[in-house]
């Protein structure tokens, strides 16, 4: 109850002090949350009961949907895919994550800003990339391997389920990169130390008390990787495809194809969301009842892990896995970027700058596209930001009843693919009184939706580590909640915010699968610009736009490690 | 320079005494109601450096109406006037997309305005309607085409039944019907012509890679990924004209015909705008700039580029868009069974 929440605030001193906020705040972020998220979906179960074109509900979407054989495949191929994925992420993210935030190994920076560039590098244009890397017939990789050992075959087909979650990965795992490091910063490693000097292995140090600190923000990492393969568009539309097999989006989309299914596709998106429940619910019961706040906050930069002459081996793993996923990638953008026709391969004749002219200077929706782009990041991240903040800081200090009910909801966007809810957007905003549609501010609401999930993990994964001891010391002392938020959380906590603003920001800069359905002429953003170049057919031109947005990306990363230090991305 | 100066005036003075004739010539009445309404919205599926040019060269007109182009992919257009529609928002005049079907849905819905451009009825006959709902915009045969630096042109398939040699196992890009209007107009004219579904599942034996767009085969076969591809003949000519290693076949069977259609909306906001802008794109000027691309064209006043094969030397097989309506369950159905997705 509300009330009961405000009237446990203490009344020690005057003037607007005395009101707590805590219940106002959470009502309008219960509000907007609301609003963002109960629309699209609840537009999304009445029409996947609806009957088409037609008056009155029924159950018929899900038997034209499940009813036959060809269309339950994808579901089994998307558990398949997305645990892989999930899995994967972890494997490479959290060693690295620990490499980077733990122990003395070289070129910690550079680690860090690449793993960002992998994490905004739309999945679509890796997946082309690595088309032209690893392709059966003219992959680089497989016309490298058949000249040095002169067999006739492939070794790796991208176009293949393992090529599907081996691309995926590659840019899913910065997510699981970005929580764990966050959470092992905001750690502090007297533990660690304590352990050592009590006699511990480095092995057990890691077992008992590294790894449970960081397990909240695996398992939350694992879990946005999973979520995201699942709604996954782009790239298993360039690779399951040509393999012959379906995942479930690329199952939606074909709905939506003529002559357009939309319940039925409504009723496809249904198990989306299911395991999403189950996952969200899975890790509540995983983590529930531990307590991981460490009450010092970030007190002491503890000395870094020694790994003797293993720091090299360190780097030369974190290095392989970037050069996998952003080194060799944007080398065969940057070779078709700087082609006159790219299918003619390297020779000086064949060398332009005239793209990166074309898609700056003379392609005409470049410019505005970019501008959007930023405005809708900035503007996404930061209401993401402080929204998430607030309602994880009011669900983690269960100051009132039902915040695990907002926690949810604030989750539940991860389940639903960006076609499914940008059509429950469209109908949500196209008519008045909201009549958003035709602006940017519908894309803005797509994205703040969309990313609602990753700035709760994030806020999540950051307020729990802020003991509520902290708080109530200073309450003792008599300042009211807010002030001991002001003042105490806010300073321990800020850290995790502004790494929540990146993790919605970066993305935001590289959005496709809502924005396709909702951009006009007037409010283009970047990767559908990207889209539409790719859609003509003049992947020169899609190259350079990549690699202009890579570089974009780049800048913004060096200025913001520049301001912000230490605190940036919290390590 | 001056004398460039000089040739700048002749020529805009020429273009304004032209725009007198042309202007002259449309109805008056219509003209002054689209000059009030000041703009028409494009929704089109036409390739954007050659929307964008349509567009340009309609504003420069100065007519006082300004065209707005909004350039997506057919299916995305469809979708889009769809989703407006259902939600009473009227913001496209004009809607262009290469899916032929979609027309049939949209008459159907009542969502088309009857008119036919100035000069329709010297058409070529390939591109003439029959319910004076839609026009068509452009055509393109649906072809073969070859990666030279792969494949000698001695041993290039000349027929479509050659894709079906063993040889070519491995090596082939085929689009998806599922997504792509060309690809499945392309199929319902070859069933009957070919004898049925055998040769698409002695075609499945040789594990075609399947992609969406009838945009991919060019970049799979440019790129050497595959040596053959299928797909719009248009698609094929624009990678090649770029430079790329790409030969285009026109099989001895013949070659469907796929046609896209272009009509005005039955609740354009801007009705008038949206009439004089149709007159436009169907005249030589915006017409020519379509066949320049590599299109062809329903108005006979144009020029193709030397490259270009003329249409009367080709087979055409024609598709009645009713039959894509008709059967496009049965294809994909087909498809998915013969190719897996």
């Amino acid at each position: 109850m509300p009330g009961a929440a405000a009237g446990t605030a203490s009344g020690a001193r005057a003037g607007w002090g005395r009101l707590d906020a805590a219940p106002a705040v959470w009502l309008l972020s219960a509000a907007i949350l609301a609003v963002l998220v109960v629309a699209p979906l609840a537009i999304l179960l009445v029409t996947a009961v609806r009957v088409p074109e037609g008056q009155g509900f029924t159950l018929a979407n899900f038997f034209e949907a499940f009813g036959e054989a060809i269309y339950r495949g994808p579901v089994g191929n998307s558990l398949v895919y997305a645990t892989s994925v999930g899995v994967l992420s972890v494997v490479l993210g959290a060693p690295m994550a620990w490499l980077v935030t733990r122990t003395d190994m070289p070129g910690k920076a550079v680690v860090r800003t690449f793993t960002i560039a992998a994490f905004v590098t739309p999945s679509f244009l890796g997946a082309t990339a690595y088309v032209i890397l690893a392709g059966p017939n003219a992959g680089l990789f497989n016309v490298l391997y058949r000249a040095v050992t002169g067999a006739e075959g492939a070794l790796f087909n991208v176009f293949s389920m393992a090529g599907l979650i081996y691309v995926t990965s590659l840019y899913t795992f910065p997510v699981v990169f970005i929580l764990t490091s966050a959470a092992l910063t905001a750690t502090p490693a007297d533990l660690e130390e304590a352990a050592r000097i009590a006699g511990a292995g480095r092995l057990a140090v890691m077992r008992t008390i590294t790894l449970p600190l960081a397990l909240p923000a695996i398992v939350g990492g694992f879990i946005l990787a999973f979520l995201e393969a699942l709604v996954l568009f782009g790239a298993p539309a360039m690779l399951a495809i040509p393999a012959r097999f379906h995942v479930m989006t690329t199952q939606i989309w074909a709905f939506f194809h003529y002559p357009p299914q939309v319940e039925v596709a409504a009723a496809y998106a249904m198990p989306l969301l299911l395991v999403a429940v189950v996952l969200l619910w899975a890790q509540r019961r995983l983590m529930g009842r531990r307590g991981y706040a460490t009450v010092g906050g970030r007190a002491t930069a503890a000395a870094p892990v020694k790994l003797g002459p293993w720091r090299w081996a360190a780097l030369g793993a974190c290095g392989g896995v970037l050069l996998l996923s952003i080194g060799l990638p944007y080398f065969a953008l940057l070779r078709a970027a700087l082609a006159k026709a790219w299918g003619l391969g390297w020779s000086w004749q064949n060398v332009t700058l005239r793209n990166f002219r074309y898609v700056l200077f003379e392609f005409d929706p470049t410019r505005s596209a970019i501008v959007n782009t930023l405005e809708l990041a900035v503007v996404t991240a930061t209401l993401a930001a402080l929204l998430m903040g607030a309602i994880a800081y009011v669900a983690q200090r269960r100051l009132i009843t039902g915040a695990r009910a907002l926690a949810f909801l604030a989750m539940a966007p991860l389940a639903i693919p960006g076609i499914v809810l940008s059509i429950g957007l469209f109908k949500a905003y196209s008519r008045p009184p909201v009549l958003l549609y035709g602006t940017i501010w519908i894309i803005f609401v797509a994205y703040l939706t969309k990313y609602l999930p990753i700035a709760y993990t994030a806020c999540h994964a950051a307020i729990q580590t802020v003991h509520v001891d902290l708080e109530d010391a200073a309450r003792i002392l008599g300042a009211n909640r807010l002030v001991a938020f002001k003042d105490v959380t806010v300073p321990l906590f800020g850290a995790g915010l502004v790494s929540a603003w990146l993790l919605v920001f970066l993305p935001s800069l590289r959005e496709l699968s809502s924005s396709i359905l909702l951009f006009t002429t007037r409010s283009r953003v970047v990767a559908v610009v990207i889209y539409t170049l790719y859609e003509e057919g003049l992947w020169e031109a899609v190259s350079a736009l990549g690699i202009l947005l890579l570089g974009l990306t780049l800048i913004l990363v060096a200025v913001a490690q520049r301001f912000l230090g230490r605190r940036f991305l919290q390590t | 320079m001056i004398q460039r100066r000089l040739w700048g005036l002749l020529a805009g003075l020429a273009l304004v005494l032209g725009l007198w004739a042309r202007a002259e010539a449309a109805d008056p009445v219509v003209m002054d109601a689209a000059k009030k309404e000041g703009k028409v919205v494009w929704y089109s599926s036409l390739g954007l450096s050659v929307g964008q040019k349509v567009c340009d060269a309609f504003n420069k007109k100065a007519l006082g109406i300004t065209c707005e182009l909004a350039r997506d992919g057919s299916q995305r257009v469809f979708q889009k006037v769809m989703q407006e529609a259902s939600a009473g928002l009227a913001i496209a005049d004009v809607v262009h997309t290469s899916d032929i079907s979609h027309f049939l849905d949209f008459q159907q819905k009542g969502m088309l305005m009857r008119y036919l451009p100035a000069g329709a009825d010297k058409f070529r006959a390939d591109f003439r309607d029959r319910d004076g709902l839609y026009t068509i915009l452009r055509g393109t045969p649906y072809v073969l085409a070859y990666n030279t630096q792969k494949v000698s042109k001695a041993d290039a398939p000349k027929r479509w039944r050659d894709l079906a040699d063993p040889r070519w196992k491995g090596k082939l890009v085929h689009a998806h019907p599922g997504y792509s209007g060309v690809v499945m107009t392309g199929i319902l004219g070859l069933l009957p012509v070919l004898g049925g579904w055998d040769y698409y599942a002695a075609l499945a034996k040789n594990n075609p890679l399947v992609v969406q767009s009838a945009e991919d085969p060019p970049m799979k076969v440019a790129g050497g990924e595959a040596w053959i591809g299928v797909a719009g003949e248009y698609n094929f000519y624009r990678t090649a004209r770029k430079g790329d290693p790409i030969e285009i076949v026109f099989p001895e069977e013949g070659v469907p015909f796929v046609t896209s259609a272009n009509a005005i909306l039955a609740k354009a906001p801007h009705p008038n705008a949206a009439k004089v802008f149709t007159d436009f794109l169907f005249d030589k000027d915006a017409q020519q700039i379509l066949a320049d691309d590599g299109l062809y064209v329903p108005n006979e006043a144009v020029t193709y580029p030397k490259d270009k094969r003329p249409l009367k030397e080709l087979k055409l097989i024609k598709v009645e868009p009713e039959e894509i309506q008709k059967r496009d369950d049965e294809v994909k159905k087909k498809f998915r069974e013969l190719f897996g997705v």
